[in-house]
């Protein structure tokens, strides 16, 4: 079967590359941790009480830098979903990790749903993004695990 | 009804042409890994993958490749 739109394997590292960078970027906009960045740049506006005046551009620096790491996940996301398996047991595995991965996420989903309905103390319109999150967790570390079983060297 | 494994002569045709894994594998394009969990029965490769490796050693697919009742 040819696979015209797909480029090559070789990108789907950089693929994840891209989203473990973009990642730790987003970590580091969302919790303002730029300002260390420029700690280490310009040491001299440190005040003498220790603290450090933030810029007048820091903001809109640090809006760019959260724009700019989404698009990097969004790229490596894209990087990682458009290439080629480098040859059928590798697309057999991805296949078969990703149907694992969803079976995992979506129980995982249900389970703590479940517990929220049945534990008393939960308002449920609060527990979405536990809920989500737990979806999501389960489907990476199961997709990483069963690709990771399938894959590994026996030899 | 029946199960049956899928076994290969792939290791014992190898060590006739005195072949490594890597060779095979860069033969046929595909990774070491493929060529490794095919020999241990671990992957059952499609019809033109078998047919493929067969012909690398000169052979007929069931030469190769042959079922074993479970």
């Amino acid at each position: 079967m040819k696979k015209l739109l797909l480029i090559p394997a070789s990108f789907k590292n950089s693929g994840i590359f891209a989203v473990l960078i973009g990642l730790a970027g987003l970590w580091m906009a969302e919790t303002e941790g730029l300002i260390n960045i420029y700690r280490i740049l310009w040491p001299e506006q440190t005040l003498p009480d220790g603290s450090y005046p933030y810029p007048p551009e820091f903001w809109s620096v640090n809006s760019l830098l959260s724009y700019a790491t989404t698009a990097l996940i969004a790229l490596g996301i894209l990087l990682f979903l458009f290439t080629k398996e480098p040859d059928e047991f590798h697309y057999n595995a991805r296949l078969e990790a990703t149907q694992f991965a969803v079976i995992s996420g979506l129980l995982g989903a249900v389970l703590l749903f479940g517990y929220f309905v049945l534990a008393p103390g939960y308002q449920l319109i609060n527990t979405t993004t536990s809920i989500l999150g737990t979806g999501v967790l389960a489907f990476g570390t199961t997709y990483v695990a069963r690709y990771y079983y399938l894959t590994r060297r026996t030899d | 009804m029946k199960d049956y494994i899928l076994e290969n002569t792939l290791r014992v045709e190898r060590a006739r042409l005195q072949m490594t894994q890597a060779e095979l594998a860069e033969r046929v394009s595909v990774s070491r890994q493929a060529v490794i969990s095919i020999e241990n029965g671990k992957y059952v490769p499609s019809t033109i993958l078998a047919i493929r490796l067969a012909a690398v050693f000169g052979k007929k697919v069931d030469d190769v490749f042959f079922l074993r009742e479970e």
